[in-house]
């Protein structure tokens, strides 16, 4: 049988870097093949190439046997090739129907005026089949991002393509979602589609994965059978040594009290939470996205006001009204979006880690000499990857950024973390690091928070887990409890609820 | 020696400097046209031309900075021309008069900052609005009156030299050092740079960014009503529209110095630049005899180009970088 | 089932109604007390032919907004469309011809506009600023700085005309307002704009050039800005370089006050419409109410930015 796509001894090069060097794979109709490697290790370079949005510097292209040279997206586009990209590729205030016919649309013969009616009972259709239900005639930036994605998803498998690739597809889908989508890429291999899988996210490979190459600093490792493999294979294969024991975590006797917080009831809705940390503990707070932990977390630094309820921050009463005044108290939040909330990609890295700190070393002119020197103190402990302190944070790898906010955080010598989904688009590698200055951070008696959506992730490093379904927390569990199944469960709502 | 060329280029290109070297083409191309440029007195006029523009950019720059822009700045000078030749007519002395319209500057720039920072309306419009309110103030202050006959000590801050060097360009200048040490040495500078560059990092980071952005409106302001007090001391008049010219000016001026408007990137050096080579292509265009009809096509025109190349070698720089990398 | 629009209380449609049609009936009851004429029909009819080229102008800088950009040269553009038309009318050329070239004027304008903003990456408030203050200049050397006369009769039908009573202007206003709306709405003009406001990346990869699609948007500006260009010159018998002076400022007023946004293409061409018309009833109940010109402008840049922050403010509201 002739794949449906072979790439031959590809090379790219870019000024400076090879990103890709003599990678040969190929692609079969009715396979789902996951791609998996290390941020960096050249899997978007590969898919911008499958998708002709570069050219190889060499090596050649095959489609069902033939030899192709195309010019761009749209060409490849019209050959059959689409891509769920991980940034969604969707226009804000038109409507959910013109979205999913985006640049395909549908014409009224005769006049080449656009059909709005009948897009709108298409994409109606389209989206019913998929298990989302809403009003087609309203814009996308009605709904929530994770239901965008999903439009994006359908606006994808709309065009018909023979060869898909899914660049992280489910960062930002609840769990239910992910199980939509799971099954509709099974029906696509059904339908005969190629499918290229990509995610962070082991267990979504070892369930749909027929076959998983993967990629190290460029090089094809290797491409196995996806049947069979576990997890720690995997990660082997992708890092290129044993990652012995992913969480690593020493569990203390909790210390005194951090924060609490008592019945608080806050403007963005969420209601009645009550939860509290101690030094040496790293807490949990899982849920859906959408449930309200980002906005618990901000209620903490005046982002979220609070109607009612009390703090307490080290036994202290306090009403918080403004970051900085957290931040002086010791407290720190490491947002969920660092390009967005965190870093200032256009910033060198010293001038990032500064960013919290040099309100207190300046009094009116700029403390430049004090911030090289942090910025250089921080690239050593946190082993931040760099070429230099003024290298820009932009340039830097996804963990490697993730280090630089953690570096902001540890020169205001906070006490306390929040840790907003600290792990996400990060690799195995730097993961695993991030985790252990984590446990570290708790060893020296601090303690932390941690929003995360990643099940294995709560239950490797939690002492214990706070769980919110809709804007209210509906359980705890002590580390001893924690299960996928057990927290799954609460998070789903399909336990606890209202009457915990 | 290959590297060390490439280095001087490097320089030149990556501080701007290649903008004081326009300037000076400019001038050098100048001289040999016309042989009135080239002249001790003619320089001290374009000095003393440029000082008003000086003042309006190097205090306008924050607000670019913070990616936001101000407006209002032709409206604001206008209104602060007007009330401080109100104020002279009225007896006021002139410490108080110069510090009452510079208050008036500042409580504009207050709004200014209340529209941006809190009601969050995006800044050209909020100070447009503002502009027209500072515009219609003026008209209502002035009708079609032009007050003049100001005491001769307040026309001194144009007129007067100290040393041989105009008064008026000395105060430009320390406003523009002012400037240069609050919004690129100072720790309120950085933060300046921060939440233009990305104002949601600021704020998670614990930077002030409302404070911050009221106090850039509020500098930008203090520069419009210190602008409308020179330049009525210089054409020892004040009228309503008298700031009209001075808006775009000013904003151009500073974009041609490299300042962004996306935020977060630029200088008051720039600005100066800016204002220098804006001032000089008048100057040249009225030793050469343009008809006063014809000079607004030759501004716009070199605005944009000004612009354009400025963009370009912006692009030719981060080719460099990539390069490099 | 499925489908099905959720019933919507009284108070949730009447919150959902955009704020500048309130502050438009606020406008209208004050001046309605203030003003004895403003509720007869010659004033309706005079506020009508005084918003149709003011709308045409409107709707060209609310395509400059959606995609994200502003065009300050809108008013000194179409001035310098109502000189060249009374140029060639004073040189004998029908009417239709000269017409014509102050489309044609207004596209090259804006074709100019676009391919430096686009092309070359000037930011869009320095190039039409730029090339707007080029035009008034060029406009100016032109004229010699006095109006041009263009009396023709069929000309002037145009501004002061009716047909079966409906004045002319607004019929030309509607027509223009009907086929933007084609444009907007129903071709891939209309998927490119908004996609240039709130995706490049979308609409890159969908095969569009983003590059020849604001030069595109640009252009339509400029035919559009042409088109308000005949109105103007129709309306005062002229042309004159002055002619657009502030007329950017009200274009970009009332496309904000209607409730279109600079990020992401939020907004449509009925907001606008709104916009002009609490714009337009603004200056003409001001002027009824008997409000001395020196106060007008005061008020109207409160007003207007009275109306902005509501806008503002009550949709942040209701987002939180």
């Amino acid at each position: 049988m002739t794949p449906l796509m072979k790439l031959e001894h590809i090379d790219k090069q870019f000024p400076g870097v090879r990103a890709l060097s003599d990678v040969s794979i190929e692609f079969y109709s009715g396979e789902i093949h996951a791609l998996v490697g290390e941020n960096g290790a050249g899997k978007s370079t590969m898919i911008k190439i499958i998708l002709s949005a570069y050219k190889p510097t060499s090596g050649k292209i095959y489609m069902e046997g033939k030899e192709i040279e195309l010019a761009g997206p749209l060409e490849a586009s019209k050959a059959g090739i689409e891509a769920v990209h991980q940034e969604l590729m969707l226009v804000p205030w038109l409507s959910v129907a013109r979205n999913i016919f985006l640049n395909h649309e549908l014409r009224l013969p005769g006049t080449g005026l656009f059909d709005i009616r009948q897009m709108e009972v298409r994409a109606s259709e389209l989206l019913d089949s998929f298990g989302i239900h809403i009003d087609v005639t309203r814009p996308v930036k009605e709904f929530s991002a994770s239901v965008w994605k999903m439009i994006d998803i359908a606006r994808v498998v709309n065009l018909n393509p023979k060869l898909i690739i899914f660049d992280e597809p489910t960062a930002i889908l609840s769990e239910r979602e992910v199980e939509s989508l799971m099954k509709k890429i099974l029906e696509l291999k059904a339908q005969g589609v190629a499918v290229i899988y990509i995610s962070h996210r082991l267990q979504e490979i070892e369930k749909l994965a027929d076959k998983i190459s993967v990629l190290r600093d460029g090089h094809h490792v290797g491409t196995m059978s996806g049947k069979g493999m576990n997890e720690d294979e995997i990660v082997k294969c992708m890092v290129g040594r044993d990652v012995s024991s992913f969480y690593s975590r020493n569990i203390n006797v909790p210390g005194e009290e951090l924060l609490r917080m008592e019945h608080l009831n806050l403007k963005k809705g969420q209601r009645d939470i009550s939860l509290s940390v101690h030094r040496g503990e790293i807490v949990g707070l899982a849920g859906l996205v959408g449930a309200g932990r980002t906005e618990v977390a901000e209620s903490l630094f005046g982002m979220n006001r609070i109607l009612s309820g009390s703090i307490y921050y080290k036994g202290e009463k306090i009403k918080p009204h403004s970051v900085s005044s957290m931040i002086d108290r010791g407290a720190y939040l490491v947002p969920e979006n660092r390009k967005y909330e965190g870093l200032i990609l256009r910033f060198s890295v010293a001038s990032n880690i500064a960013l919290s700190a040099f309100r207190h070393w300046s009094r009116f002119f700029y403390n430049k000499k004090k911030e090289g020197l942090y910025a250089e103190q921080m690239i050593k402990t946190l082993s931040i990857k760099t070429p230099g302190r003024m290298q820009l944070v932009g340039n830097l790898s996804g963990g490697n950024q993730q280090k630089v906010v953690i570096g902001k955080a540890m020169v205001t010598e906070s006490e306390f973390l929040i840790f907003d989904e600290p792990t996400v688009g990060v690799d195995v590698g730097a993961k695993e690091e991030i985790h252990n200055l984590m446990d570290d951070f708790v060893q020296k008696n601090g303690g932390i928070l941690m929003i995360s959506s990643d099940l294995p992730e709560i239950i490797g490093m939690c002492d214990r887990v706070y769980i919110m379904y809709e804007g209210k927390i509906v359980k705890e569990l002590r580390r001893e409890e924690l299960s996928d199944k057990n927290i799954a469960d609460y998070m789903l709502g399909s336990k606890g609820g209202d009457g915990q | 020696m290959e590297k060390r060329k490439k280095d001087f280029f490097g320089i030149f290109f990556e501080t701007g400097l290649y903008r004081a070297g326009i300037l000076i083409a400019m001038c050098v191309v100048m001289s040999f046209i016309s042989k009135d440029f080239f002249k001790v007195s003619n320089f001290l006029n374009i000095f003393r031309q440029s000082s008003v523009l000086l003042v309006l950019a190097a205090c306008a720059t924050g607000c670019i900075l913070t990616h936001g822009i101000d407006n209002s700045i032709g409206g604001v000078m206008s209104l602060c021309g007007c009330a401080c030749g109100y104020f002279l007519n009225h007896n006021v002395s002139i410490p108080v008069a110069v510090l009452l319209t510079i208050l008036i500057g500042m409580s504009f720039g207050c709004i200014n900052g209340l529209l941006v920072g809190v009601v969050k309306i995006p800044p050209f419009v909020s100070t447009y609005g503002v502009s027209y309110i500072a515009n219609g103030l003026a008209l209502i202050l002035m009708g079609s009156d032009i007050f003049s006959g100001f005491p001769k000590t307040f026309r001194t801050l144009a007129s007067g030299n100290v040393l041989g060097f105009p008064l008026i360009t000395i105060i430009a200048l320390g406003v523009t050092g002012l400037m240069y040490l609050l919004f690129q040495r100072s720790k309120f500078g950085k933060q300046v740079y921060c939440v233009g560059a990305n104002h949601t990092t600021a704020k998670y980071s614990g930077i002030n960014t409302l404070l911050t952005l009221f106090l850039v409106y509020i500098i930008s302001g203090c520069g419009a009503a210190m602008g409308g007090i020179l330049q009525v001391a210089r054409q020892s008049a004040a009228q309503a529209g008298m700031g009209d010219t001075f808006q775009m000016t000013a904003i151009a001026a500073i974009v041609i110095g490299g300042t962004s408007m996306a935020g977060g990137e630029g200088s008051v050096f720039g600005a100066v630049i800016g204002a220098l080579i804006l001032t000089l292509i008048v100057n040249a265009m009225n030793l050469l005899g343009v008809p006063a009809l014809a000079q607004s096509i030759v501004t716009g025109a070199i605005i944009v180009l000004a612009v354009l190349l400025d963009v370009q070698m912006k692009k030719i720089q981060a080719a460099r970088a990539e390069a490099t990398a | 089932m499925k489908n099905k629009k959720p019933q919507k209380s009284i108070i949730q449609v009447l919150g959902s109604i955009e704020p500048v049609i309130w502050m438009l009936a606020i406008i209208i009851i004050t001046f309605s007390f203030t003003g004895e004429k403003f509720l007869s029909w010659g004033n309706t009819i005079n506020i009508i032919k005084q918003a149709s080229p003011f709308l045409i102008l409107a709707l060209a800088e609310t395509m400059a907004v959606l995609v994200g950009q502003i065009d300050l040269s809108v008013g000194n553009n179409m001035a310098f469309c109502t000189v060249i038309i009374a140029l060639l009318m004073r040189s004998g050329l029908p009417v239709w011809v000269c017409a014509a070239a102050g489309v044609l004027t207004g596209a090259g304008c804006g074709l100019l506009n676009g391919v430096f903003i686009a092309r070359f990456k000037v930011p869009a408030y320095i190039t039409t600023f730029g090339f707007g203050t080029m035009f008034y200049g060029v406009g100016s050397l032109i004229t010699g700085g006095v109006s041009i006369p263009a009396m023709e009769d069929h000309f002037r039908f145009l501004a002061d005309g009716s047909v079966f009573g409906i004045p002319m202007v607004m019929i030309i206003a509607l027509l223009v307002f009907l086929a933007v709306w084609l444009l907007v709405y129903r071709t891939s003009f209309g998927r490119n704009m908004y996609g240039l406001g709130g995706n490049r990346e979308a609409l890159f990869l969908g095969g569009v050039d983003p590059v020849k699609a604001e030069i595109m948007i640009f252009t339509v500006i400029g035919v559009l800005v042409g088109m308000a260009g005949i109105l103007f010159a129709a309306r005062s018998a002229s042309g004159h370089p002055d002619y657009g002076k502030q007329w950017e400022f009200n274009a970009i007023a009332a496309t904000i006050i209607g409730g279109n946004s600079f990020s992401e293409g939020n907004g449509n061409i009925f907001k606008t419409m709104l916009g002009v018309l609490f714009i337009q009833i603004l200056k003409t109940g001001l002027n009824i109410s008997g409000v001395s010109p020196q106060s007008q402008s005061f008020l109207l840049g409160l007003i207007v930015v009275v109306a902005i922050s509501t806008d503002v403010l009550l949709k942040a509201r209701k987002e939180a």
